[in-house]
């Protein structure tokens, strides 16, 4: 009798803790993943007065689990240091042939693809102008999202940049000036010489740039020479141009791998022991609209004094002066 | 008279066996069609590939590094680019985002005691241009039986914001904020001990970079450390938002 008891305790209490277990647990939820791919990251497209085009992004689901994506087109600027767009909140373009603020959810299932074809018709009249938008896709999992309430949701977003410039124009004109290298007038001997040019673009369209950067000496020879990294500069924007952080040459088609590889820096640096005398920094921009190469060469010169040990030199005969200051007016006191 | 009469039979036959094994062996040719009427979506399998290959919608020229191409192609020969030269590496590659949880969770929240979460966030980004991933909250925490809202943190020496990072280690301080370490993330972020708030979309802030980067970016993973707590006058409890993240391919 007595083992029969405490064998129905025993069952009971296990019945219990297993129940109270279940009702007071926070119910599970799925640690899920969202994994997203986009192709292409960015387009460039031209399209003419009075005609019409699309552009078709391809959205991947690399996950595990069927995911809820909404579509959403927002403007970009250039944020005028980089190549990073500086998204908002809207979309400004007005010729796309569907209503671009409310574009359908969709759901995408594990591994799959989906495209999202966006036609454009562009009247006859309007301006030369250009768009810089991202088609954004918000995802979000597929699951019920009834987990703790002290569970927050993390939610993320995948862009694809779309330039698309409207133009009659056979040639995109270019108006590119380097217009600020960021460096001093005078520098010290003892310190490098750094330097970032600052490319404007005052045209209504997207230029590429890209050349070589040199520093030469009092005498013109040339002593550190830089490959500016290729880049487009928005229209009515501005740009710092890139070098390569250890001086290595620019990668080809033939070898994209090693653009994994190369490290870019803003910095441009020249790192002598000495620095003295006149240095001319020489841009050689080559700037590509279409067909059309056009060069801009732009210079700076730059003076390289000793100002540190000038400053040793003053504040010597400085720290003297107040020495002896100081003494005599202990003595006359 | 005989011989030059099987001579133009002989080419007959041996072009029709040329021909009719052509035909046999060659492989079959499909086109997808990606117009569409407005804009639409569309499922299934398509014959877009990754990696650094054309397809039927772009012209993508092949000059090389230096040479600097003009981003728009030339009436007549082409009016949709996608790019070539060094900065347009990879540029028709796929650009990926992952988050590897989406789901924060800090239990019932305590008076002095903070809680933490944390999840990876990663890019992989062909294109020579890099990245940018910003982040964002829909509104502070929010308790989910009152109206209680955890403010978000001003860190130990109540100036970080959602713009500039501080310590915050002491737990009578409470908050809502996050860490960044790994890849890529802001020089702000020192050690682990450094948090900002998040911008908060329900009173305007402009959302912030937590990612970046202007190289190649090959699986650059950052992890991303949530913190919590409550104040000794607040109600414990479960409080909840929502965090963005948002991933643009550098241009």
């Amino acid at each position: 009798m007595k083992l029969t008891s405490t064998c129905n305790r025993l069952i009971f209490n296990t019945v219990m803790a297993a129940t109270l277990t279940v009702v007071f647990a926070h119910p599970a939820f799925a640690q899920t993943t969202i994994d997203l791919a986009v192709s292409p990251p960015t387009a460039y497209m031209k399209v003419k007065q009075g005609s019409s085009a699309t552009h078709t992004i391809v959205i991947e689901n690399l996950s595990d689990q069927q995911l809820k994506l909404t579509p959403r087109i927002v403007d970009f600027k250039s944020d005028n240091t980089s190549g990073t767009p500086v998204l908002s909140d809207e979309s400004s373009f007005p010729y796309f042939d569907f209503d671009a603020t409310s574009l359908e959810q969709l759901t995408l299932p594990a591994k799959g693809k989906a495209q999202l074809t966006l036609r454009m018709s562009v009247p006859s009249g309007v301006p030369n102008q250009e768009f810089p938008m991202t088609v954004l896709f918000e995802s979000q999992p597929d699951t019920d999202f009834s987990a703790a309430a002290s569970d927050s949701q993390v939610r993320g977003m995948i862009g694809s940049n779309l330039i698309l410039l409207v133009s009659g124009d056979a040639q995109v004109p270019s108006n590119l000036a380097v217009n600020d290298f960021k460096t001093s007038g005078i520098i010290d001997s003892f310190r490098p010489l750094k330097f970032t040019p600052v490319v404007t673009n005052t045209g209504y369209g997207a230029t590429a740039a890209s050349g070589s950067a040199q520093i030469l000496n009092w005498r013109g020879k040339v002593v550190k020479e830089y490959q500016i990294k290729p880049v487009v500069i928005l229209g009515n924007s501005s740009r710092e141009l890139e070098t390569t952080l250890s001086g290595e040459p620019l990668p080809t088609l033939d070898n994209p791998e090693a653009a994994e590889k190369i490290l870019f820096t803003k910095q441009f640096i020249y790192k002598p022991l000495l620095l003295l005398g006149i240095y001319k920094i020489s841009l050689d921009l080559s700037v590509q609209n279409q067909a059309e190469i056009n060069h801009i060469i732009q210079t700076k010169t730059v003076l390289a004094v000793p100002l540190s040990i000038l400053a040793v030199v003053l504040l010597i005969p400085g720290c003297w002066w107040v020495y002896i200051y100081f003494l005599r007016k202990k003595d006359s006191q | 008279m005989q011989k030059p009469a099987s001579l133009p039979i002989k080419l007959v036959v041996g072009l029709s066996i040329f021909i009719g094994v052509s035909f046999v062996l060659s492989p079959l040719v499909s086109a997808e069609n990606l117009e569409s009427n407005s804009y639409k979506i569309q499922f299934g399998n398509f014959n877009i590939t990754s990696g650094e290959k054309s397809s039927a919608s772009y012209n993508v020229t092949d000059t090389v590094g230096q040479t600097g191409a003009g981003p728009y192609g030339q009436y007549g020969v082409s009016s949709y680019f996608v790019g070539s030269g060094f900065q347009y590496i990879y540029q028709i590659d796929r650009f990926k985002f992952r988050l590897s949880k989406t789901a924060i969770n800090f239990g019932t929240l305590l008076p002095n005691i903070h809680q933490t979460d944390s999840h990876d966030i990663a890019i992989t980004s062909g294109g020579a241009d890099g990245y940018i991933v910003y982040a964002y909250e829909a509104y502070p925490l929010k308790n989910s039986l009152s109206v209680d809202t955890i403010p978000n943190t001003t860190c130990d020496s109540g100036t970080c914001s959602y713009t500039t990072a501080g310590i915050w280690n002491t737990v009578t301080v409470p908050g809502f904020g996050y860490n960044m370490s790994g890849n890529d993330v802001p020089a702000a972020f020192v050690d682990s001990t450094y948090y900002k708030s998040f911008a908060d979309n329900s009173a305007g802030n402009p959302m912030q970079a937590v990612m970046s980067s202007v190289n190649v970016a090959n699986n650059r993973v950052a992890t991303v450390t949530y913190k919590a707590g409550v104040s000794n006058t607040q109600a414990s409890g479960d409080y909840s938002t929502y965090v963005v993240f948002v991933a643009v391919p550098g241009y």
